[in-house]
């Protein structure tokens, strides 16, 4: 490396000219580099946790009890075993109650890892265990200590089994995939849930038979799941149960978090686009300060070749430094990243791999390579006669390769992020379709705005024709500006009034709690508890879970499966005689007199979706026991009418013998927010319930909310940190754009200043320049924000759109202010150089 | 006799314009001799600079041929103009063409540097002590007057030792005083060096302080008169 190159370079940065170029590279690697250190992060800690995730080598899981041969197998091979059963039940101590995770456990679990308790809410001293409670114990989550008010040695009630609460639970090896939305976690013995009475056919209970051995007993095992699995396909024995095993429980987490990752690094892409648009602005300008500098040299006698070589060796310089720069900055802020996340994940998280810093270190070198080469790739070319006629054309790249060469960048980078081209495509497309639109509204306000400007006053006219004249310039900063504005405004918007909105859009009648799990011989007796508290119920429900397994006697191949979110898994079953408010039939017709044989109505989009229609005979499977029946209806349901709604419902009597569940939504007096969870505050009818019909559960609506509410600040917080970093590129673009008509606004005021024109109508022109720009980009983001969440609103929350005031008070509001302050910081040498010497700088 | 350094042989030069073929110069033949100061003199748009690139290797001519030293710079592509002018030539600009980021120092060192010379910097210092700028080595070209700047041109020029120096209307964008004062600097330095000096000038004074006259106008060499 010749040190006259880097001397030089200093030199250009000491002297301002590669201040954008390097904030922009900076910028674009410390969004990519933040973003991907997080999801790898978060991506490590969940990987790790799998491989004691299983508590075991094998684990089979079921929503049914595990079928004997498959133990019987396991038994043959000398496999040790173990027995879980996870549902959610509500637990009491005294007068407090929580919606727990209950696990019931036998004496064998773990089989792999060890549970970690405590007995000391502080500190406390660990103790490891590779067996679980004994009967009569229970061993609880810290939070459930502070939930329920209680302390080791108190009893809690879970469904009408008393347990004396012996041990924290400080951790377990089977957690689960980090995600702690969820209850707080009660274990107990497997042997108590009989007495418990919280298990009945129909409850939602997630069965696991874990398995552990030797090598070669494992590997049978496997083999012999594997062929029974074939042979389920081609019988008509319905598959109940899933193997699951280290491998493919990583490989579900892995497709799930790259899907996670791409995402994130998609909205990155956004911040790298602009930057990278800032770095060809600002490199084209970079590029005819050094033209003269060429020139020069050429004419010295340096060769085509070795000005190549230096160029190749500043631009590896500036793309090294900055990408370093990027990456430490990446790295601190990927800490605020993990910092909004904390709440939603519940992991250890390991140091990050490789990939982050490889994606960073690419990202760095392809940026320079797809934004700043090209614009200053013609300079080795230029013609040493330069020195004399600075008319002579120069080849610079014509701006439509440029173009190319920047698109292609961004697609090389999407689909490296990506790992699809179909993403990376549709997210360019659907990008540059968003810009065009942008550019095209953009360009009719300024057309708009040209007529204006004639016939207001001088500094105003001068400077709305600035805008006009340049609108080439004005168009990027535009389009730049009113996109990131645009998405920032569709984030907060969400985070800060939709579900609001929602919230005080749903009717008077909408019922506060739901009541389910309520066994049959309890519900005459809930029902008169409900009406001496004055609770108004919806009708109630019979419930059983099951799901489709043939249409027509042809069995529902996977494919088929996958095409609909009824048929992939289990879901509610109901019978009754009415058609449930908030349905309506839209084919075929409900029951006005008993059909002559089994019958069903099914909700119209998964008709839909699976193609089926009046006439078409089903067949179920509840519990393992087929049902056959014939479509009579199908009906159209509103979702949010927060009433008990069914895929499927039967005409009474097919389900009897099921033993279903009931279930129906209660509308109580508002109750107090203050202090959720302490059962003085809450409806007085849910205290009376949950002592009453412990195995009963009640949830309220406004928990269910405040859950959704609690996920989407987060999933928009993360999002509204790297949109932050893309409004900085933005304001990049800004400062670039500036940057290229910089000499000629500096001759153009030079001589209008010479001409008589006071300093104050140079910076009047300038702030209603920069003013209008802010508020015509601030203008098209507010007008796309609102029709994003127009959209949201209709389709997503199937809710009456509103207008948000505010969201244009702060789109045009932010608009004019951050344009006009940056605007106008840029643009200070051409306020304040007097006029000849900006004259003679120019010459 | 003393031996020629720069010749040019039937020289023309044309450009194809949107109609036309402009013809700026038309079969000039010229002879400079090693050490001789040579004024090219003419009418503004007579063809002047486009001689002076031609000569000094920075364009091609479209007919004719050009000899520097033993080179014929015609012959070669610009690669090799390249590497004749970082071994033969050096320059002076009417715009002094310094390179605003760097000192006075720098922008006197910096030709040097860049052909691999050890001693730049001392050589650098030494010259710009000797065009009277020795206080003024950490200055930028923007806190130098129009002559200062033209005398860290000089220094730059001459430090490279070159065989031929071209220098486009050197007082060009000076006042009077200042250009009389830079161009007694540039003779002076041309004596001490032994330097071929090649000048293009509208400043008959200047012009006639050279050893050679040579007289063109619209394209064509109208008479070469030697002191």
């Amino acid at each position: 490396m010749n040190f006259i190159d880097v001397k030089l370079l200093w030199r250009d940065w000491k002297g301002g000219q590669l201040n954008l170029v390097v904030s922009a590279l900076v910028l674009a690697v410390m969004v990519v580099t933040a973003v991907s250190l997080f999801a790898d992060r978060v991506e490590r800690g969940l990987n790790q946790q799998i491989t004691s995730f299983l508590a075991s080598d094998l684990t089979l899981r079921g929503g049914i009890e595990i079928s004997d041969d498959y133990r019987a197998k396991a038994q043959e091979l000398n496999l040790q075993t173990a027995d879980l059963a996870l549902f959610r039940s509500m637990v009491f101590a005294g007068d407090n109650n929580h919606l727990a995770s209950v696990k019931a456990v036998s004496n064998a679990y773990p089989l792999r890892g060890e549970v970690e308790l405590s007995d000391d809410l502080e500190i406390g001293k660990l103790s490891n265990h590779t067996n679980g409670p004994a009967s009569g114990e229970a061993w609880v989550e810290a939070r459930l200590f502070n939930l329920l008010d209680i302390k080791i040695g108190d009893k809690i009630e879970v469904g009408y089994l008393k347990l004396t609460v012996t041990h924290l639970i400080v951790n377990e090896p089977d957690r689960g995939t980090g995600f702690t939305a969820a209850g707080a976690r009660v274990m107990m013995s497997i042997d108590d849930l009989p007495a418990s009475q919280l298990v009945r056919p129909g409850s939602r209970i997630g069965y696991r038979f874990l398995m552990s051995g030797d090598d070669r007993s494992i590997e049978t095992y496997k083999k012999w799941y594997q062929k029974r699995e074939d042979a389920l396909k081609n019988s008509s024995e319905l598959k109940h149960f899933r193997l699951v095993t280290p491998e493919n429980a990583e490989e579900q987490l892995a497709d799930a978090m790259q899907r996670g990752r791409a995402f994130l690094l998609l909205s990155g892409t956004i911040g790298v686009l602009l930057a990278g648009l800032a770095m060809a602005l600002a490199s084209q300008r970079y590029a005819s300060r050094l033209t003269d500098q060429v020139a020069l040299m050429k004419a010295w006698g340096q060769s085509t070749g070795s000005i190549r070589r230096s160029q190749f060796v500043r631009l590896f310089i500036i793309a090294s430094v900055s990408t370093i720069l990027g990456m430490l900055l990446g790295w601190l802020s990927h800490y605020m990243l993990l910092e909004v996340a904390k709440g939603v994940l519940n992991v250890e998280l390991p140091l990050p791999g490789a990939r982050p810093w490889i994606v960073a270190v690419v990202t760095g070198f392809v940026c320079v390579l797809g934004f700043a080469l090209p614009a200053l790739w013609h300079l080795p070319t230029i013609e040493p006669l330069r020195v004399l006629r600075r008319d002579l054309p120069d080849s610079l790249l014509g701006q439509g390769r440029r173009l190319a060469i920047g698109v292609v960048s961004l697609l090389v980078l999407t689909y490296w992020y990506s790992e699809s081209l179909i993403t990376s495509l549709l997210f360019l497309g659907a990008l540059f379709a968003l810009f065009a639109v942008c550019a095209l509204v953009a360009l009719q306000f300024l057309k708009l705005v040209q007529n204006l400007g004639s016939w207001r006053g001088s500094f105003v006219r001068l400077g709305l024709a600035n805008l006009w004249r340049r609108r080439g310039q004005t168009l990027v900063q535009l389009v730049g500006f009113s996109t990131t504005l645009m998405l920032l405004l569709v984030v907060t918007g969400l985070r800060t009034n939709l579900i609001a909105e929602w919230e005080a859009q749903l009717p008077e009648d909408t019922p506060s709690h739901f009541l389910y799990n309520v066994a049959d011989r309890e519900v005459d007796a809930v029902k008169q508890v409900l009406a001496d508290s004055n609770v108004t119920t919806t009708p109630w429900f019979p419930m059983v879970r099951g799901r489709l397994v043939a249409i027509n006697g042809e069995a529902i191949t996977r494919e088929r499966m996958s095409q609909s979110d009824g048929l992939s898994r289990e879901v509610n079953f109901t019978q009754t005689v009415d058609l449930p408010t908030s349905n309506e039939i839209v084919d075929g017709q409900w029951w006005s007199s008993p059909p002559a044989g089994l019958e069903f109505s099914m909700e119209e989009q998964v008709a839909t979706e699976i193609g089926v229609g009046i006439g078409d005979e089903i067949e179920f499977s509840v519990g393992g026991i087929k049902i056959t029946a014939t479509l009579a209806s199908i009906r159209s349901v509103d979702w949010q009418s927060m009433n008990p709604n069914f895929y499927v419902v039967f005409y009474p009597g097919a389900l009897d013998r099921y033993a279903p569940n009931w279930v129906t939504a209660v509308r109580a007096a508002k109750s107090t927010n203050v202090n959720r969870g302490a059962l003085a505050k809450q409806a007085p009818f849910v205290s009376k319930m949950v002592q009453l019909y412990p195995t009963a559960v009640v949830l309220e609506l406004g928990d269910v909310i405040a859950r959704i509410r609690d996920v989407i600040n987060r999933v928009t917080q993360g999002l509204e940190l790297i949109l932050f970093l893309v409004l900085i590129c933005g304001a990049l673009v800004l400062f670039a754009a500036i940057g290229v008509s910089y000499d000629e606004r500096l001759r153009e005021n030079a001589i209008l200043r010479t001409l008589g024109s006071s300093k104050k109508i140079i910076i009047g022109a300038l702030a209603v320049e920069f003013a209008m720009l802010g508020a015509i980009a601030g203008l098209i983001a507010s007008m796309g924000a609102e029709a994003i969440l127009f959209f949201v609103q209709k389709n997503v929350f199937d809710m009456v759109a509103q207008w948000h005031p505010s969201l244009w008070f702060v789109g045009i509001g932010s608009g004019v202010v951050l344009i006009t302050v940056l605007g106008l910081a840029r643009s200070r040498d051409i306020i304040t150089v007097p006029p000849l010497q900006s004259l003679r700088q120019i010459t | 006799m003393t031996q020629s350094i720069l010749r040019a042989q039937g020289v023309s030069k044309r450009v194809r314009t949107a109609d036309h073929d402009l013809t700026i110069l038309d079969d000039v033949s010229l002879d400079i001799k090693l050490g001789q100061s040579v004024a090219i003199i003419g009418p503004s748009g007579a063809g002047k600079s486009t001689l002076l690139g031609l000569l000094a290797g920075l364009d091609t001519p479209t007919d004719g041929e050009i000899w520097m030293g033993e080179h014929q710079i015609t012959a070669t592509n610009e690669e090799g103009r390249a590497a004749i002018r970082a071994k033969m030539v050096g320059f002076v600009f009417q715009t002094f063409q310094l390179l605003g980021s760097l000192t006075a120092l720098e922008n006197v060192s910096l030709p040097m540097e860049l052909s691999g010379q050890r001693d730049a910097r001392q050589r650098a210092t030494e010259y710009l002590a000797k065009v009277g700028l020795a206080e003024r080595l950490s200055h930028y070209p923007k806190q130098l007057s129009g002559g200062e700047q033209q005398r860290v041109a000089l220094a730059r020029a001459f430090a490279c030792s070159p065989k031929i120096l071209f220098a486009d209307e050197p007082t060009g964008n000076l006042d009077q005083a200042t250009g009389l004062k830079i161009s007694d600097l540039l003779f002076d330095l041309n004596r001490q060096s032994d330097t071929t000096l090649v000048l293009v000038t509208h400043e008959q004074r200047l012009a006639e302080r050279c050893e050679s006259i040579i007289t063109i106008d619209d394209g064509r060499l109208l008479s070469q008169v030697t002191s």
